[in-house]
């Protein structure tokens, strides 16, 4: 038989766009798919900013009874709430979907997404778009814009850079870790709840500066749980706390550099799991 | 070298086994006894550029699995597998735009899109330019008759109409290979006739390399060239479909309608009498013969020379007795 | 509980509905402990929850013993009891009558011989028992901590038995009633976190109601929400519990027979309205 290149491959075979421009494409058909089929928007947007209403509710009621939280003002705390949910806004407006990569791996959803060429992360965290997600990120900027303007900071150029980045950064460090989180699946089944817990520890104890938690807890939540990269190192920089920190300021200037490296991380151990992928169905 | 090479294909799935008995919802908790099935044992295929290729086998024979190894959704236990040279599982972006895909009871489409829509996308994701995809999606939609449904939503479509849309979704970019995973499943029998008349149109012109599973011997018979039979993960039959006849029902069948009563006690030399039929008001009798044995004609004349005999038919076995035949005996092997 | 008009009690045996009911309460249970690492997750959650609460309310307090009439260990013990009862309580398994109503599934519930209502609830019943472990397991906790005072006489042990139980079915019948609503709306995702939210503060079990500002606090009296968690609590808190206990066991039966009158009112609407959504 002839050799194959010279009968299946003529000159002309279309290439693939960059990962940037599918992602693009991907995005834009999300959002429009999420906005055809909306279902109660108003609702959807509701209960996510229920979630955090209550513990703005508690920390409220604890702030108007015991004035101070470990040594942070109302107005601290508020800059640190804001900072911490503005992050996981943009964690989970751009990378929400990884909670349904069980869903795809079991029910063989993800089939499709290794049958074209584009990356099969790409193409689960665009498979479609949670419009609620504006919500948590609408919420955060609200209040870490309402806390910026109560809290006294000496504020530079820089400073406003860090600000933005912290956010960026702190969102990243999220989305990598459920990511891989969210990898195990491919091994062990559902991991629902095992990222919903991660996620409840997150919104519960990033609520608070953490000092609060004691030494072990620091370090815990620190080097255990990437907590801390999130929104208080970055904060104790901004609101000019670094007095009070275990780890030294430069380690807390760099916090939002954690961000690009879990997401890495958390991708790469996600690709490298995906081998183990049992499509599901005769 | 063959186009899809496929050497020694081997698949294993292990589940936790569930404990029985007292507090097993309890127990399984702490269970860590694993059970390993192998799906696929030993598969070895090759196909050439334009063939198409029929792989039929009873439900859980292996053939979905085998097809997820050739497309790279799934990574073999062990064996090996190229198409076009790339290994689909390793090189999953070459592989993508050497192949289309269609699983039955999967679509690639966007639900809440319009079927239009998808196709844009997916164009786009290929990076299929806009002068060759228009050329090609006119094409399709023309040969599918798809012009009355394009602009609704994916959806709102009936099995048909999406059945047909995954296809076109599948060979926007040309694909060289094409997988069907069950393509005509609960369809009717004109979208079943379009579908079959796409793909022999796109062999035909394109060349492109067709390998289907299907339960349908309708597809098989107006489709394939070859036809390749596996059953618990083992290849049973890899052939054309004359081979498939001759291999396992090696028989002609002479139909014969009689012009008077049936004789008493009649007998012709090497043909057999297989069955009696009433038809309106004839008797019709069913003959059978074995070529190897003796040839058509010379069988003809016996039986004319023998019975009474007013029109008369000679046919091969039909393929659905076949691989009934074969599904049969796989039956027979597992009690017997 | 509210009388369902599906159950044709006279065509079963008594015997055989209990049998029945506790078939269901079984599935409930099982549809929790499903996976393994639910069980184990929920676990450590909770575990968590305890322990995080129990910080917060430390450093809060800071190195005062009192505040507002509140004793330092007082407010830890409830804080750690109220995520205890939550645990147990507010399950997020939310009851699955949205998901049948939605899948149409429903319609099987409708012609099954033990009624919905009933089914919901063994469901709901279910729940709670697969979440028990947890809550015992942070009731260890919390005990190895010292941080859960224990009680001053038996008439209290006794009169906050009996107030956890009425307010657990408190918890069924407003969880019950917020399910029912699946036959409206199909889509209220939304509507079910407001719910689970509003019930997680309002029940008191995250701050009790003597902390909250005087206003908010008399609207959450009257809601029957304080009545799930809040009232157990105070009266496991109180330096001395006398008579007034009977009056807040009062109010929580008063809930009971109020909101199970609320649930038929609703059941009946949800049986008229009955839209089947195919898949």
């Amino acid at each position: 038989m002839a050799e194959t290149d010279a009968t299946v491959l003529p000159g002309t075979r279309p290439v693939p766009p960059g990962w940037v421009r599918q992602w693009w494409i991907l995005w834009r058909t999300a959002i429009r798919s999420s906005i055809i089929y909306r279902g109660n928007l108003v609702l959807m947007i509701l209960g996510s900013a229920a979630l955090q209403g209550t513990q703005l509710l508690f920390i409220g009621v604890l702030l108007d009874r015991f004035g101070v939280i470990a040594g942070w003002s109302t107005a601290q705390i508020a800059f640190l709430y804001g900072l911490r949910l503005t992050a996981h806004g943009v964690s989970t407006c751009l990378f929400g979907q990884h909670q349904y990569a069980d869903y795809a791996v079991r029910l063989g959803e993800y089939d499709r997404f290794l049958l074209r060429p584009v990356n099969p992360m790409l193409q689960l965290l665009t498979r479609a778009f949670n419009l609620g997600t504006f919500g948590d990120l609408a919420l955060g900027l609200g209040i870490l814009i309402t806390a910026v303007t109560l809290a006294p900071i000496d504020w530079t150029p820089w400073l406003v850079l860090f600000t933005v980045a912290a956010v960026i950064g702190g969102g990243l460090v999220e989305a990598g870790l459920q990511i891989g989180l969210s990898a195990i699946t491919f091994r062990l089944g559902s991991t629902r709840t095992l990222r919903i817990t991660v996620d409840n520890m997150f919104t519960d104890f990033g609520a608070y500066p953490l000092p609060v938690f004691g030494t072990a807890g620091i370090v815990a939540l620190t080097f255990a749980l990437p907590l801390a990269f999130v929104a208080y190192l970055p904060a104790t920089v901004v609101l000019g706390k670094t007095a009070e920190l275990l780890v030294p300021v430069w380690f807390a200037a760099a916090a939002p550099l954690a961000g690009p490296l879990l997401l890495w991380a958390g991708w790469a151990f996600f690709m490298r799991q995906s081998r183990h992928y049992e499509s599901p169905g005769a | 070298m063959s186009l899809i090479v496929a050497d020694d294909l081997v698949k294993e799935f292990s589940r936790p086994v569930r404990a029985e008995g007292a507090f097993a919802g309890v127990r399984s908790l702490f269970t860590t006894k694993r059970v390993t099935n192998r799906a696929v044992d030993g598969v070895s295929l090759r196909i050439e550029p334009g063939e198409i290729v029929g792989y039929l086998g009873p439900n859980g024979a292996g053939k979905s699995t085998t097809i997820k190894m050739l497309t790279g959704v799934l990574v073999p236990t062990s064996g090996t597998v190229t198409v076009n040279g790339i290994v689909p599982w390793r090189d999953r972006s070459a592989n993508a735009r050497t192949i289309g895909a269609v699983f039955g009871q999967r679509t690639q489409l966007w639900l809440d899109l319009p079927l239009r829509d998808s196709f844009d996308v997916l164009a786009k994701l290929y990076g299929v330019g806009p002068f060759a995809y228009r050329r090609t999606l006119d094409e399709f939609v023309d040969l599918l008759d798809m012009g009355s449904f394009l602009d609704r939503p994916a959806r709102n479509l009936s099995l048909g109409q999406r059945m047909r849309g995954d296809l076109v979704a599948a060979m926007l970019h040309e694909p060289p290979v094409l997988y069907l995973d069950e393509p005509t499943v609960g369809l009717d029998v004109v979208a079943k006739a379009r579908i079959r008349e796409f793909i022999r149109e796109r062999n035909r012109t394109a060349g492109t390399t067709v390998l289907l599973t299907t339960h349908d011997i309708g597809d098989v018979e107006q489709l394939c060239d070859r036809v390749v039979i596996i059953d618990d993960g083992r290849t049973l039959f890899d052939g054309d479909l004359g081979a498939l006849r001759r291999t396992y029902l090696p028989h002609r069948t002479l139909t014969v309608e009689l012009s008077e009563p049936e004789p008493h006690g009649w007998s012709i030399d090497d043909v057999h009498h297989a069955g009696t039929r009433a038809h309106h008001e004839a008797t019709l009798l069913e003959l059978r013969f074995d070529p190897g044995v003796v040839s058509t004609s010379e069988a003809i004349s016996r039986t004319t020379a023998t019975l009474p005999v007013a029109d008369l038919t000679v046919r091969e076995p039909e393929l659905e007795e076949v691989i009934t035949e074969i599904y049969t005996a796989r039956e027979v092997r597992r009690v017997g | 509980m509210s009388a369902d008009p599906d159950d044709s009690a006279a065509a079963r045996t008594f015997g055989e509905g209990l049998a029945l009911r506790a078939t269901l309460v079984r599935q409930g249970t099982r549809s929790v402990l499903v996976f393994r690492t639910d069980l184990f997750v929920g676990i450590v959650s909770t575990l968590l929850r305890v322990v995080l609460v129990l910080l917060v309310w430390r450093a809060v307090y800071g190195d005062r013993t009192e505040v507002s009439g509140i004793a330092r260990e007082d407010a830890i013990g409830y804080a750690v009891l109220g995520v205890l009862f939550a645990a147990a309580m507010q399950p997020w398994q939310f009851s699955s009558l949205r998901d049948r109503v939605r899948t149409g599934n429903v319609v099987f519930d409708i012609m099954r011989p033990v009624g919905l209502i009933t089914q919901s609830t063994a469901d709901q019943l279910g729940t709670t028992l697969a979440s028990l472990p947890k809550a015992v397991v942070g009731l260890t906790l919390a005990l190895v901590l010292g941080v859960v005072p224990g009680p001053s006489t038996a008439w209290q042990t006794v009169a906050f038995a009996v107030s956890s139980l009425l307010g657990l079915v408190i918890a069924i019948q407003c969880n019950l009633i917020v399910g029912l609503t699946a036959f409206w709306t199909t889509e209220i995702g939304g509507a079910y976190l407001v719910y689970g939210m509003a019930a997680a503060f309002c029940s008191g079990s995250l701050i009790p109601l003597w902390l909250m500002p005087d206003g908010l606090a008399a609207v959450l009296r009257a809601l029957p929400f304080s009545a799930q968690i809040f009232t157990p609590l105070s009266i496991w808190f109180d330096r001395d519990p006398g008579w007034n206990v009977l009056g807040e066991l009062a109010l929580q039966a008063g809930w009971i027979v109020v909101l199970a009158l609320a649930a038929h009112l609703v059941w009946l609407r949800a049986l008229r309205r009955t839209v089947i959504n195919g898949g």
